[in-house]
């Protein structure tokens, strides 16, 4: 079993190769983890981005299976994006939730990206689990693969990426308060490419 | 003389490179709106999304080329798209913009990915 310790996941299955330039301020609570796919076709794509700062995961798994971690799993990073409407997406909202929801999506003469904007600001203000994670409450694990721009998909999740995902998934599993209820792909929680880590396996 | 030779070559094949490169903006000529849909399920938030002409052609010269990675860190990836035809010098290509401020120019085999940041008065 691993050992976590100072935000940092003692194992001799994860490498430690923190960038210090994608840790975002504290990660108080983690309610939940969010699988990504690098949209580049080697682990080093994402260390060369990671080094001039920006977005970036605490976790990432190569095309071998090796799992690196990249940042603290006590800070935040920026990796999900402005979220979606949960209660929307699962057709759950209350009658007054719905309401709140259809008007920011549907406002007549206010630009898309504005309406997502302000979607993602009405739903940061309610609590997980009624909302998809955020940055604040998540960790992200980022799988190595490409994303092919004439077919428009991601590549496929390994077998040996999948096996060390599995792995992974149940370390963190020991050392917070999750279940497989708050593991989300990328895609349900933000206006990504529908493809990402749609074959991500745990 | 045969190394000055292909030294000039080389800088023939890059100044000829550059002035392809659907960078030079002016050369990018929308040429028809051709279809609006939408990705997934129906009822869509933007699924009433559509451009004419004039504000496609508006888009592509206000939206930059941007990498796959810029596109999914930066921006949102809605599911509701115009599709239509553009010239590009005297190549004829596809294109596609989204209502989230990205978009996609097929010329042949080459696939250029856009992304504005300033165009949210014709993406309403």
């Amino acid at each position: 079993m691993t050992v976590l310790q100072a935000g940092i996941i003692k194992d001799k299955n994860i490498m430690p190769r923190i960038f210090h330039s994608i840790e975002k301020g504290p990660l108080i609570k983690v309610n939940a983890l969010v699988i990504h796919q690098t949209g580049a076709s080697t682990a080093q794509h994402s260390f060369n981005s990671y080094m001039n700062g920006g977005n970036g995961a605490h976790l990432l798994i190569d095309k071998q299976g090796v799992i690196y971690q990249t940042a603290h799993l006590n800070k935040k990073t920026y990796h999900v994006g402005k979220i979606r409407s949960k209660c929307y997406e699962a057709n759950v909202c209350s009658k007054s939730q719905l309401q709140a929801v259809t008007l920011i999506l549907f406002k007549s003469g206010k630009s898309y990206p504005d309406r997502v904007s302000d979607l993602h600001k009405h739903e940061k203000r309610k609590n997980y689990p009624d909302r998809y994670p955020l940055n604040q409450d998540s960790i992200g694990i980022e799988i190595v693969g490409n994303y092919d721009k004439s077919k428009k998909i991601y590549e496929s999740v390994s077998g040996m990426q999948n096996q060390s995902l599995r792995w992974l998934i149940g370390e963190l599993f020991n050392h917070f308060k999750i279940t497989k209820a708050d593991i989300y792909r990328h895609p349900d929680v933000s206006y990504k490419t529908h493809s990402e880590a749609s074959t991500a396996k745990w | 003389m045969v190394i000055i030779m292909k030294i000039v070559n080389i800088f023939m094949l890059v100044l000829l490179t550059a002035c392809s490169s659907l960078e030079n903006k002016s050369e990018f000529i929308v040429l028809s709106v051709d279809s609006a849909g939408y990705d997934r399920k129906v009822g869509e938030f933007c699924s009433d999304f559509n451009l004419d002409k004039n504000e496609a052609q508006s888009f592509f010269e206000r939206a930059q080329i941007i990498s796959f990675k810029e596109l999914h860190d930066n921006y949102s990836f809605l599911p509701c798209f115009v599709r239509g035809k553009a010239q590009f010098k005297k190549m004829m290509c596809d294109w596609e913009i989204r209502a989230g401020g990205t978009g996609e120019v097929v010329c042949g085999e080459e696939v250029y990915i856009y992304g504005c940041t300033d165009c949210n008065d014709i993406l309403r």
